[in-house]
């Protein structure tokens, strides 16, 4: 009954922080984003620190087992440092990582970065201020994804 | 039933609630604070607020001796964002130009200037700096900006500001004067082509001006890492009146300008590899 409950509420807490009421943050908006969010298995292919924003490519193998090259936007290299401590060095080539995104609208491989971990689950980043939201709707999303997790990982 | 529900509502104020789950809290002392080296400090923009909060700590910013009459430092996190609760009703004319600088896309502004790199302009950096620093110097006052690593100069040696500049200019043509303990700066002969800022409502327009606007501005150090400052846009073919923001900006101690440039080649890339791809708008 309670992973039926926390199933509903998860679902639920998608529906009631729609991305329209989420803040913008630096000089673009987050009206490209969809609301939902995703997690994805990949490999660094680049990393751009540089301003107006860092890029970061990865490559994905999608379920029928082709590889997708994904492009994921942060926020200027002054903020990174500020909100995460990265540096130009944190990301290289070759590094496997888990990238939780929001992918385009347009439905092209292209996305604003939430958050950054490496493959053994270590954190590179945890708060993307690029991706939007205030602290409640960041709360929420977190737990919301952590619960998405748990239950994946006891089926 | 009523259990599920009851379920229901508590995970769901659970979540609502968690606005102090670690993750979810906005980064704080456990974050390494990055600069060039020993010897070298952070940019303005590059500690985040705990480490602000504890670089002003450190250096008694509330209590430390102060002359009211220097306004040097590095200034700020991001710029005092003009005040939209003040801002007056458009002429007929300011309207169509308010118009004129509407996206083409719903999802982003594609016509802002700052796209392709084009300088900001005052008093934009005013309002959108990542930080500012002050120099005073015996006739003239510098004020340098992180975002777009640019500067203006405000002469203090007692010139008049041009009535017909040979030029226009992006930052326009600047003096200043004290009046007691506050430093008063004049500005005219602006370029047209900048906005006054970006309309954060929606992310859609640019707020115009003419070459004719004047900008009005004061500063007062309030105490040594405190300084209030005051803008005020006058231009009567677009605004029906004048146009008054007032804010503070906090000394960062531990921090100078760095070097954030604006690469028009860069700029031109990450749009072309991550922006326009994104938006269904132009994707097509």
């Amino acid at each position: 009954m309670l992973r039926r409950s926390l199933k509903i509420t998860a679902l639920f807490a998608i529906l009631v922080f729609p991305v329209a009421n989420w803040p913008v943050l630096a000089h673009h908006g987050t009206a490209l984003w969809q609301a939902g969010e995703v997690a994805q298995k990949g490999t660094v292919v680049d990393y751009v620190w540089r301003n107006p924003h860092v890029l970061v490519v990865w490559s994905v193998k999608d379920d029928s087992g082709k590889v997708v090259q994904w492009t994921g936007e942060l926020a200027s290299p002054e903020s990174l440092m500020a909100d995460g401590g990265m540096t130009r060095d944190t990301l290289k080539p070759g590094d496997a990582v888990i990238m939780y995104v929001r992918p385009a609208k347009s439905g092209a491989p292209n996305s604003v970065i939430d958050q950054i971990k490496r493959a053994d689950g270590t954190t590179v980043l945890r708060w993307s201020r690029q991706a939007g939201g205030t602290e409640e709707e960041r709360a929420a999303r977190t737990k919301n994804r952590e619960a998405a997790e748990a239950d994946k990982a006891k089926n | 039933m009523r259990n599920f529900t009851i379920e229901s509502v508590i995970l769901l104020a659970a979540f609502l609630g968690s606005g102090r789950a670690a993750w979810a809290q906005k980064p704080g002392l456990e974050v390494p604070l990055v600069t060039p080296g020993p010897g070298w400090k952070t940019c303005p923009r590059c500690e985040n607020e705990a480490h602000v909060a504890e670089d002003r700590k450190k250096a008694n910013v509330d209590t430390h001796a102060f002359d009211p009459h220097d306004i040097s430092g590095v200034w700020g996190d991001n710029g005092i964002e003009l005040d939209l609760k003040t801002l007056p009703p458009f002429t007929p004319y300011g309207q169509t130009l308010y118009n004129a600088t509407k996206s083409d896309s719903p999802e982003w502004n594609s016509k802002d200037p700052m796209n392709i790199c084009d300088p900001l302009g005052y008093p934009r950096a005013f309002a959108y700096n990542y930080g500012m620093e002050f120099i005073q110097l015996p006739d003239r006052v510098l004020q340098f900006f992180e975002l777009s690593h640019t500067w203006r100069t405000i002469w203090t040696d007692g010139r008049k500001l041009p009535p017909h500049p040979p030029i226009l200019r992006y930052m326009g043509y600047s003096v200043g004067r004290w009046d007691g303990d506050t430093f008063i700066v004049e500005t005219s002969g602006f370029d047209d082509r900048s906005w006054v800022s970006e309309d954060r409502r929606g992310r859609r327009h640019g707020f115009p001006h003419t070459s004719e606007m004047r900008v009005v501005e004061t500063y007062k150090r309030l105490n040594y890492g405190m300084l209030q400052a005051t803008l005020t846009v006058i231009d009567p073919k677009v605004y029906t009146q004048a146009w008054t923001t007032t804010g503070t900006a906090t000394l960062r101690p531990n921090a100078e300008i760095g070097e954030y440039l604006c690469v028009p080649s860069d700029s031109i890339d990450f749009n072309n590899r991550n922006t326009l791809p994104a938006d269904a708008a132009t994707a097509k």
